[in-house]
């Protein structure tokens, strides 16, 4: 763990997690969601969490935000936003911190805005409250806001509401709203995946241009490894609350060293029809129960490679190339 | 596998693999929703405005074969599989199954169109019975349907989840205790429980991780080999059909644009639309970068007249606004709703195509 942090912390992080466990109170089964996690995005970085359902990808982005389940826990770990610590932060400091340093965009951009509101008055209560702006300067700067993130006649769409606007103008405000106080960090988890895939398209190219205009570094949170090599900088690939593997884009496609990463990568549908039809790979198995995860690696009951020693597996990442991470000791070689 | 189990050889003579006849033929059907008129609308007597769901859509389904139908959301996809055994009624247009005319069934014939061709639904949750248990709700199917074997429950039900590779002990539990590959699984089980000849999966996978939804892609494709199922693959996801389509059709609101041998169409589209969607697919590799070819979203209901592609699509002509463009054909066992044709092979033309559609 150490080696992993001192090659990947410097003190012009941006955000920092470090030993972050997340727990379910044992009232049915006691359920760890997040294992002692490390992770840290540096100013205008994309970082991509990758994994299937229960990975614990959206609860690591949320922690950021203290916008856990209520039955959640945070029982061990640190996160520091500009050196400001996240966990102990009191009300206020949260609310600075969640109003203009880390903006969010959610899957589903319908249940996140208000169905009885105008957008326009939307942002503008945004920038009000959390820049202190006039009622005027707020409203010249959503309509702007608007603009930025491609809505045509952002003028008049301003008078809009949400069930007027098709689901990719619905995103596009969503993202306006969201970096509309220019945050530093945008949390966007699962952004595009209720969006058809031509929107889906416009979308990525939506959040490449605020990046590359704004330093916006960004955490994307998402299921489709497509989306995340064609967005991100490095990714962690998450499994049952653990990072397995973290590491650039290029590598985890072309040099994955987790055999769970190799699984996931090889089971991605190819969009070239093959020659001549035989089986995709899968990985064995079904997802993994969280409340009944075997000793050592998690993914050992499903793992082609899985050894005895796999028991005895403490699931720190250990460095296999520059910047690359993985948390299985025998892909290592 | 038992002889109750047996699907294609029993249901006549569409259903055998070198028969000529195609086993499905829909040709020009259409449906229209009527949106709600408001009192605002009564009071100005403005037109009633409808939204043509499935417009002028033909295909055919050879036995054995599997036909892909892709395209967004609102594009039809869903409506036109719906159409076919009735779950919505087509205001026009002719649907012939294995000789029967499916739009005239009725009482019995429709229950037994239904049996042979059997929906398997996005989300198992919602189309599983959650107060049945596993085995309870797959006996009931093939009881419904008087299914050979059906009497002898313990052995119907084992042999039903042996054959989607679920342990048998999977019949007594409940739909919310299985994860939602099992569920989909258990779903399918019971869409095989009344000997089905034509299997219609409606992004049967769509909800689900991506490596359970490779584990079920190889469980389709096992199925359609052991029992000589004939299937109907609808998708959103371009690359779920590559892999398990022989033929794909491309629609865009209500219409089929484009429609082919997957290695064909999915190699050389000739219509922008559907290379617009190849286009937009991400790539696993870094290094494939998305490219745009397209503009604005697919909202836009009242094109009237032309190419309802062309408000879209940087190809357009003065001709794609005064003509509705036909499926014509475009090169070997491709139809193509496309007039300027940009991306034409040259040297090919329709004497090649042989049979279309």
């Amino acid at each position: 763990m150490a080696d992993h942090l001192s090659k990947t912390t410097t003190p012009h992080d941006l955000l920092s997690i470090r030993g972050l466990r997340v727990e379910f109170p044992p009232e049915w089964a006691p359920i760890v969601a997040i294992h002692d996690l490390n992770l840290t995005v540096a100013p205008g970085e994309t970082v991509g969490l990758v994994g299937e359902s229960g990975s614990g990808k959206t609860m690591t982005a949320r922690s950021v935000i203290r916008l856990l389940p209520p039955t959640a826990r945070v029982t061990r770990g640190e996160i520091r936003f500009e050196g400001e610590d996240v966990l102990s932060a009191d009300s206020e400091e949260l609310r600075r911190i969640r109003a203009n340093g880390i903006g969010t965009v959610f899957q589903d951009p319908y249940s996140s805005l208000n169905p009885v509101a105008r957008i326009g008055d939307q942002i503008t209560e945004v920038l009000r409250l959390n820049l202190g702006l006039e009622q005027g300067e707020a409203e010249a700067r959503a309509v702007e806001a608007l603009e930025h993130v491609g809505i045509p006649s952002a003028k008049k769409r301003v008078r809009s509401y949400p069930h007027e606007l098709s689901g990719g103008q619905r995103q596009r405000v969503m993202f306006a709203m969201a970096t509309a106080a220019r945050p530093r960090l945008l949390l966007a988890d699962e952004p595009t995946t209720a969006l058809d895939v031509t929107t889906q398209a416009q979308i990525l190219a939506l959040l490449k241009r605020l990046r590359e205009e704004t330093g916006l570094a960004t955490i994307l949170v998402s299921h489709d490894f497509g989306v995340i090599n064609q967005t991100c900088d490095t990714v962690a690939v998450m499994y049952a609350g653990y990072i397995v593997e973290h590491a650039p884009v290029r590598r985890i496609y072309a040099h994955a060293q987790h055999p769970y990463t190799l699984g996931l990568v090889h089971s991605i549908p190819d969009i070239v029809p093959p020659d001549r039809r035989g089986h995709l790979s899968t990985i064995a198995g079904q997802p993994p129960d969280l409340s009944s995860l075997p000793d050592g690696c998690p993914f050992k009951p499903r793992c082609s490679l899985a050894k005895p020693e796999c028991s005895q597996v403490d699931m720190t990442l250990e460095a296999v190339a520059e910047r690359h991470f993985t948390a299985c000791p025998f892909a290592r070689n | 596998m038992g002889a109750q189990l047996q699907t294609a050889s029993e249901n006549g003579p569409g259903s055998t693999a070198d028969s000529p006849r195609p086993l499905l033929i829909a040709e020009g059907v259409r449906k229209t929703y009527v949106f709600r008129r408001t009192l605002m609308d009564r009071v100005r007597r403005s037109e009633t405005n409808l939204l043509a769901a499935v417009d002028d859509v033909s295909f055919t389904l050879t036995s054995g074969e599997t036909l892909g139908i892709a395209g967004e959301s609102g594009s039809g996809k869903t409506t036109i599989v719906r159409c076919l055994i009735r779950l919505v009624e087509p205001d026009s247009g002719s649907i012939t199954f294995d000789g029967i005319d499916v739009r005239a069934a009725s009482g019995s014939a429709l229950r037994d169109i239904r049996r042979r061709m059997q929906m398997v639904f996005q989300d198992p949750h919602a189309s599983l019975n959650p107060r049945l248990k596993v085995g309870a709700c797959i006996i009931e199917a093939g009881r419904v349907h008087k299914r050979p074997g059906a009497s002898n429950r313990d052995v119907f039900v084992s042999q039903l989840l042996e054959l989607v590779n679920l342990p048998s002990s999977v019949a007594e539990k409940y739909p919310r205790e299985l994860s939602g590959g099992q569920r989909q699984r258990v779903a399918i089980a019971r869409a095989l429980a009344v000997g089905p000849d034509v299997l219609i999966a409606d992004e049967a996978v769509s909800a689900l991780d991506v490596s359970v939804q490779a584990q079920l892609l190889n469980l389709f494709e096992d199925l359609k080999r052991e029992l000589g199922l004939t299937m109907i693959f609808v998708a959103h996801q371009l690359s779920v059909i590559a892999q398990t389509a022989d033929r794909v059709a491309i629609m865009f609101l209500g219409r089929i644009i484009e429609l082919g041998p997957v290695s064909v169409v999915f190699r050389d589209p000739q219509h922008p639309y559907t290379r617009a969607l190849l286009a937009a697919h991400p790539q696993p590799n870094p290094d494939q970068r998305l490219k745009i070819e397209f503009q604005g979203t697919s909202v836009g209901l009242d094109v009237k007249r032309g190419c309802q592609y062309r408000l879209r699509c940087p190809y357009a002509e003065e001709v794609c606004e005064q003509e509705t463009p036909p499926l014509a054909p475009a090169g070997p066992r491709q139809v193509v709703a496309c007039i300027p044709r940009p991306f034409a092979r040259v040297g090919q033309d329709a004497s090649e195509a042989d049979v279309v559609r």
